[in-house]
């Protein structure tokens, strides 16, 4: 008798070996499949643009059963909520928008006080608000595992307890593709399609499917500042503090979230070919333009506990 | 590009995190930023030398603890190929996370200390990628700087881990010595092993053969969803979306819809990338069935013919993922496909040694206990052994209060409806 429980024959026939589309459109159909009202949360920035091109590749020929969620900080560069709307138009996207104004206004929410205050903390409370409002029980996010160090432990279906929290300590096991999405009273799901993606297969995925983006991912002149060994663009919610020189500068940006916590990077890559080629050759990660993990080691761990994206 | 998915484990201590951080280094997926970040890290907690397992250490526990407690997914990439390294803990309590990590891989990286003994943690690794059907196991022998880079202790590594692995399944292994604090035969040929001929772990991975085994079962698609559109007419017409599983499909082709039984045949077939006349085994699809039929999630396009039997019981191995005991005789949630059913553990047949594959009476089960059982559902499913067929062939058990997932199933042995299951042992003759 063989000494092996399982008797693996060679393959005879071809068959297709998955890559990180065929994965995220599985995902996408998992979700669908899976949840009762999922939701797409969506910034304008390129992962989550190419999280929306997936969805509507992966329904084909029917339509994306889900919504857009957009949570607007308020401090965003008007190119990014431009894009958004003509994106979601252009698509057939139903797209909400949630404001964390509105958070702060009604009492939910305080602004940080300080030189530089921040919203990208306050947004978790109002995505958070807005899930139980509008009563959606999965939120798909572009988050990867390559953008920082506590998530490359997240689940592709990472669960979140009735207030919304992440405990990484209690992540169910994620075995093959089978992905446990069953659910209790208020508890929901975040579904990250994107887990398996580098910021270099993104580029490469905008390059090969030539997808539309936000101009601020390329190459424009800016007025900035240097702080904090950054590149800091000069915004209404980001003005220029005694002492600072202001430049005016070729940069583009890696990631278009808040103004306020976005920096730019010097660069002339005016196309995708271009920004590609400088993503291959570059020795920063993507989050170190954004000041909000540099606070302490574990800052990004400490957010997503929190009930951030 | 091709994507290889690799496992890797070992004991504490036997130097896996440093592998990982140099693979990562010498591939140069470091960015400045995080080496910057790990060196400040390092010299927080009074270390001299930068801590390249820092990089894979990823949560504040861990770093705390000097252990690493959860599977942890890292990606570097060549101009051949990119990689997913699963890492996984050696920990004897943590096996439950070699289980999921290994459960997605190509290939398992098994590292071993070379200035000590080979541990039954080792076995265990190898073990487990025997159950899960990994082919390809490489030992990295590590620490070969402590040991002289001695041919001698290279061997006797190598021949007493070639003899467990052939007692434990049917592998194809490669063995590597090298220094992962060093890089010697981590990417580059080693000066210190002039004996060694073989590949460094990097052209290794490059080239190691990963295709994937095509199922012989016929066509299984289970429809995760529907989507509606319009046809010609301005009709609504049903649409079943899916994975094909195992099998090829292709327009005008005979299908059967389970549960049902019906037979349709399969028109407007498409891939990812739009209208196509047929599709395999790994590709993601939708169609329209002729004559309609109200499908929806849970049901599962099989061929004209090679239909799995149905079943509400089978003995199946169970890995136990959760910190809760397995309850015998009390309802589970078991995730089969795209189908949730309620299951009953009614048996336990035996645990199963992870060390040797030997059987022993099990009167309990407990956290990353191996068991074989037998199940009971309330419902019949579809499906097909492991062995015959991965993805129809496993499943999970979710607890049925909380919803979390405490099992990962391989079925070994489906039982018609009325035969009663049979006794059978495992392992080796
Ligand atoms: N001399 C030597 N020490 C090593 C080597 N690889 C790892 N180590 C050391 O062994 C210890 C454990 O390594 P680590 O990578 O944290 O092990 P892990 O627990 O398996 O992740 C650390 O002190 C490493 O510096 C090696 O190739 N040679």
């Amino acid at each position: 008798m063989s000494q092996t429980i399982w008797n693996v024959e060679k393959e005879i026939r071809p068959v297709k070996r998955w890559n990180i589309e065929e994965e995220a459109i599985y995902i996408l159909r998992e979700v669908a499949g899976q949840f009762r009202k999922p939701v797409l949360l969506f910034s304008g920035g390129k992962d989550s643009l190419i999280l929306a091109h997936l969805a509507v590749k992966a329904f084909l020929p029917g339509k994306v059963p889900f919504p857009l969620l957009h949570i607007d900080t308020g401090h965003n560069f008007p190119e990014t909520i431009a894009f958004r709307d003509e994106f979601a138009n252009r698509l057939g996207f139903e797209l909400i928008v949630r404001k964390v104004q509105d958070s702060i206004d009604s009492g939910r929410v305080q602004e940080e006080s300080g030189p530089f205050p921040s919203r990208n903390r306050l947004q978790s409370v109002t995505l958070l608000d807005a899930i139980a409002e509008l009563k959606f029980d999965a939120a798909i996010g572009g988050a990867r595992r390559d953008e920082e160090k506590a998530r490359a432990k997240e689940r592709v279906f990472s669960h979140r307890n009735a207030a919304g929290q992440w405990d990484p300590k209690a992540q169910r096991p994620e075995l093959w593709h089978l992905y446990n999405g069953l659910l209790n009273q208020d508890e929901t799901c975040r579904i990250f399609p994107l887990s398996n993606w580098t910021e270099a297969d993104v580029w490469q995925y905008i390059v090969e499917n030539q997808l539309e983006i936000p101009s601020l991912y390329f190459s424009h002149q800016r007025q900035i500042v240097h702080r904090d060994g950054q590149l800091i663009a000069i915004t209404p919610f980001t003005p220029p503090q005694p002492g600072e020189r202001v430049e005016t500068l070729n940069v583009r940006f890696r990631t278009v979230g808040d103004a306020t916590c976005t920096g730019a990077v010097a660069s002339e890559a005016s196309n995708v070919k271009e920004v590609l080629r400088e993503v291959l050759e570059s020795n920063l990660t993507e989050r170190s333009g954004r000041n909000d993990d540099h606070r302490t080691e574990a800052a990004m761990e400490d957010r997503k506990r929190e009930g951030y994206f | 590009m091709v994507v290889l998915r690799i496992a890797t484990a070992g004991s504490v201590d036997d130097g896996k995190s440093s592998l990982i951080g140099r693979l990562l280094y010498d591939t140069k997926a470091v960015y400045d930023d995080q080496l910057a970040s790990i060196e400040s890290a390092s010299r927080q907690r009074g270390l001299s030398e930068v801590q390249l397992s820092y990089l894979t250490d990823g949560l504040k526990a861990e770093r705390d603890l000097n252990i690493t407690i959860d599977v942890a997914y890292r990606y570097f990439a060549t101009p051949k190929r990119k990689f997913i390294i699963a890492d996984t803990p050696g920990h004897f309590e943590y096996t439950r996370n070699m289980v999921t990590g290994t459960s997605t891989a190509d290939v398992s990286v098994i590292l071993i200390d070379a200035s000590r003994g080979l541990f039954e943690q080792s076995r265990r690794h190898i073990a487990i990628s025997s159950l899960l059907g990994i082919k390809h196991l490489v030992f990295a022998i590590n620490k070969m700087d402590l040991v002289n880079f001695s041919e001698g202790i290279y061997r006797q590594f190598a021949n007493q881990l070639t003899e467990v692995a052939s007692k434990l399944g049917r592998f194809d292994c490669a063995f590597i010595p090298i220094s992962a604090l060093h890089g010697d035969n981590v990417v580059e040929a080693s000066q210190h092993t002039p004996w060694y001929h073989g590949p460094s772990l990097l052209d290794y991975l490059e080239q190691a053969d990963i295709e994937t085994q095509a199922y012989e079962v016929g066509l299984r698609i289970p429809v995760q969803t529907t989507v509606e559109a319009s046809g010609k007419n301005g009709e609504t017409e049903l649409y079943a979306l899916g994975l094909i599983e195992s099998g090829e499909v292709a327009v005008d082709d005979m299908v059967t819809v389970l549960p049902q039984g019906t037979k349709h045949t399969i028109s407007d077939l498409r891939n990812v990338s739009g209208a196509v006349p047929s599709a395999i085994q790994g590709e993601s699809v939708s169609f329209k069935l002729e004559p309609p039929s109200p499908i929806k999630r849970g049901s599962f396009i099989v061929g004209a013919k090679d239909w799995p039997k149905p079943t509400e019981r089978f003995s199946a191995f169970l890995c136990w993922l959760s910190d809760e005991p397995l309850k015998l005789h009390a309802e589970y949630k078991l995730l089969h496909t795209t189908q949730v059913v309620s299951a009953k553990v009614t048996h336990v047949v035996n645990r199963i040694h992870v060390e040797s594959f030997e059987t022993e009476p099990a009167s309990s089960v407990g956290t990353n206990d191996i068991v074989e059982v037998h199940l009971t559902l309330d419902q019949p499913i579809f499906a097909d052994t492991f062995e015959e067929c991965r993805p129809t062939g496993s499943f999970v058990l979710a607890d049925a209060t909380t919803k979390a997932t405490c099992a990962a199933g391989l079925i070994r042995r489906l039982q018609e409806t009325s035969e009663p299951v049979e006794e059978v042992s495992v392992g080796i003759s």
